[in-house]
């Protein structure tokens, strides 16, 4: 009996340790884990750490950054577009200040190749809330108009072609001034190329409001045709068809897309736009 | 008997067997359209996918045969046939037996992001909202007796066909479900190399790996299309495959196997082998090839084959999604065009929305009244979205659109 009873103590005493062992082992194995995972967290941006505490517990949020709803239903629905839109405004002026001071933090993962410096996962969210507010503009709300243009102006500077284009939708929506319009061109060269064509179609009407803004404008557009960047030229190429041009400016373009003669490709595209717009403007004669 | 016939499929679906155990298994209430392998022969899934690639890529090439740019119309074609093939193998979706371990558990619980907290936050909050997942846990589906999957990439980062990379790609592929279907996806995807094609072809001596003998090279062409923009998200990395230091030599490697790979289909024993095609397909494939070689003037073989072949059916779910717009759909197949009027001024965009962001303005505005011509329908959202040619060409808002 007594041998049993030590018997008894001595497995579980043995049973004791080895389950203690497995458990230190255990918490040992789960602290590691939750180590590497407080290291993972730290080592990489927090997800949209850079939108703020103050915009991730407005009650606007969810909805924003509720990608499957498309912003025209998410203006359908929303009770108050003035909260909407100055939350919008808000969250477009935070991402616009710390993409162009460093990219909002965001950096590419080590073990993997893509990172698309002009499409992070902060520009999705600039884009997002200006098309909210370019939404409202097409549903006929006018409480877009809160975004003012010289914040407009700071978006262009953000290399993106959505973000660049519904940027330049809103700045002419409300009307331009000649100041503005002026600064618009001034930074209508540094667009991203797939920016650039539609830049122009879009600056056209504000263009027509008088002679001096559409000197301006069809001498920009012509220096535009000289820039070096064939990409930047072939899409204005492109967008010709929706710019109206007098003769006279046409055949000023296609004097100025001359430069691209030596690059054969880009000169058919040139081309081949000119050419549905007037027949008889032959950019060989022109470019010998 | 199915089973069995799968069974013997699911043997032969990958060339890369590692790529058997790249899948996520989907809930059966998404709604997938396009092929799905093993519901079909190899060679049909094959056919359907080959017609898929050439339909999109012909759209995105449309420039190129207007201007006469042989060269670009068959690089681009040829590089869109490649891409495919290198990323997923043309496998988007497969349909396999339920045998014990076909559903990956560290696939679909996403365990296989544990490294990617970022890309599995995105998955989680995508994938597997509670009660209606579209990854649902393995166990959640052990009375089915057919799994359908989706291919993943080795870390579960990049899905379907194109292997679109979860994370980067949220907002404009993952949240407008685009990779349901296999089409919108081969779309996606061209469109990143378009992008990267036309930023290096419009500014090639920014580019000195293009040239070979002091002329574009066709397979540097589409190689660094791939490496810059596709693989790397960077137009200033498309070089890189001439270091063979850098850090993706590796997968400039691949991508070089496969490009060489999709130009040696010339040979039938290899397309049979690799790429099985109906004669009628197979026949186009290599006319392609060699066209390519020469870049001859002969673009008409594509658009001729879209044009008389018929397309694929689509199944009986996706019929009833499109009851809808089924007027004006049979009006534009049977006329080309259905008249329509504005109810209201409507800006004119040059593109459908990519996702959930608005395409660019035109510039052009259609006051309240005025007729429109739509040769085209977008029904990714609860209002369409429609392609109109005239009194000009571009996208309206079908919201304030009354079909005639």
């Amino acid at each position: 009996m007594f041998n049993l009873r030590n018997q008894f103590f001595l497995i579980m005493s043995l049973v004791m340790i080895f389950t203690g062992r497995e458990l230190l082992r255990n918490s040992h194995v789960k602290s590691t884990n939750q180590k590497k995972a407080i290291l993972l967290e730290v080592s990489r941006p927090r997800k949209y750490s850079y939108v703020g505490k103050d915009i991730k517990i407005n009650k606007k949020w969810d909805d924003f950054r509720n990608y499957k709803l498309p912003t025209i239903e998410l203006i359908e629905t929303s009770k108050d577009l003035s909260n909407m839109a100055r939350f919008s405004r808000h969250v477009a002026k935070r991402i616009t200040a710390c993409l162009t001071k460093n990219l909002c933090e965001q950096i590419p993962d080590k073990d993997s190749p893509y990172f698309d410096y002009h499409h992070t996962e902060a520009h999705d969210l600039l884009e997002r809330a200006l098309s909210i507010l370019v939404s409202m503009k097409e549903s006929g709300h006018d409480e877009y108009k809160l975004i003012t243009q010289r914040e407009l102006l700071d978006i262009l500077k953000v290399n993106n072609e959505s973000v660049q284009s519904l940027a330049i939708e809103l700045l002419t929506a409300k009307g331009i001034s000649d100041d503005f319009f002026e600064m618009i061109l001034g930074q209508i060269n540094d667009l991203h190329p797939d920016a650039i064509g539609s830049a122009y179609a879009i600056l056209q009407e504000s263009s027509q409001l008088s002679n001096v803004m559409r000197d301006k404008y069809l001498l920009s557009l012509k220096k535009s045709f000289k820039l070096n960047d064939g990409l930047k030229v072939v899409n204005l190429a492109r967008a010709l068809k929706n710019i109206q041009l007098e003769k006279d400016d046409l055949l000023d373009i296609a004097r100025a897309s001359c430069t691209q003669k030596s690059i054969e490709q880009n000169y058919r595209v040139i081309k081949f736009y000119l050419q549905s717009l007037d027949d008889k403007l032959f950019l060989d004669k022109i470019c010998t | 008997m199915k089973v069995w016939i799968l069974a013997l499929f699911s043997l032969s679906v990958f060339a890369n067997p590692l790529m058997d155990k790249q899948n996520f298994t989907l809930s059966r209430d998404l709604v997938v359209r396009g092929p799905i392998y093993n519901d079909i022969t190899p060679t049909q899934y094959h056919q359907e996918v080959f017609r898929i690639i050439l339909e999109e890529a012909q759209v995105m090439a449309q420039e190129y045969i207007e201007t006469q740019d042989h060269f670009a119309y068959w690089t681009f074609m040829m590089g869109a046939l490649v891409i495919p093939y290198h990323e997923g193998r043309n496998t988007h979706f497969r349909e396999i037996e339920n045998y014990s371990g076909a559903c990956r558990k560290k696939s679909n619980n996403g365990s296989i992001l544990k490294n990617r907290p970022e890309t599995k936050k995105i998955f989680n909050s995508f994938f597997k909202i509670k009660g209606a997942e579209l990854i649902p846990d393995c166990k959640e589906m052990v009375s089915d007796n057919l799994l359908l999957q989706i291919l993943h990439g080795h870390d579960g980062t990049d899905i379907g066909i194109m292997q679109i990379n979860i994370r980067w790609h949220e907002k404009n592929y993952i949240s407008t479900n685009s990779f349901s279907d296999v089409s919108e996806s081969v779309r996606y995807g061209l469109g990143l190399y378009k992008k990267g094609f036309e930023g290096l072809y419009r500014n090639p001596k920014n580019f000195p790996c293009l040239y070979q003998h002091k002329k574009i090279n066709q397979k540097r062409l589409i190689h660094a299309a791939w490496a810059g923009t596709y693989n790397s998200g960077n137009l200033a990395a498309s070089c890189r495959f001439t270091q063979p230091s850098n850090k993706w030599a590796g997968n400039d490697e691949k991508f070089n196997q496969s490009l060489n790979t999709i130009y040696s289909m010339i040979s039938k024993k290899i397309m049979n082998k690799l790429y099985p095609l109906p004669p009628l397909e197979a026949k186009l494939f290599k006319k392609i090839i060699s066209n390519s070689l020469i870049a001859t003037q002969n673009e008409t073989i594509v658009a001729d084959y879209l044009k008389n072949v018929p397309t694929f059916t689509p199944d009986d779910d996706v019929k009833s999604e499109k009851e809808l717009l089924t007027r004006l759909n049979e009006k534009i197949h049977a006329i080309g065009a259905a008249m329509a009027t504005t109810s209201q001024k409507i800006n004119v965009r040059s593109e459908a929305p990519k996702g959930s962001t608005l395409g660019p303005l035109t510039g052009h505005v259609l006051e309240t009244g005025t007729e429109i011509m739509i040769n085209d329908v977008y029904e990714k959202e609860k209002t369409p979205w429609f392609h109109i040619t005239a009194p000009f060409e571009g996208w309206v808002h079908g919201q304030h659109v009354e079909i005639e």
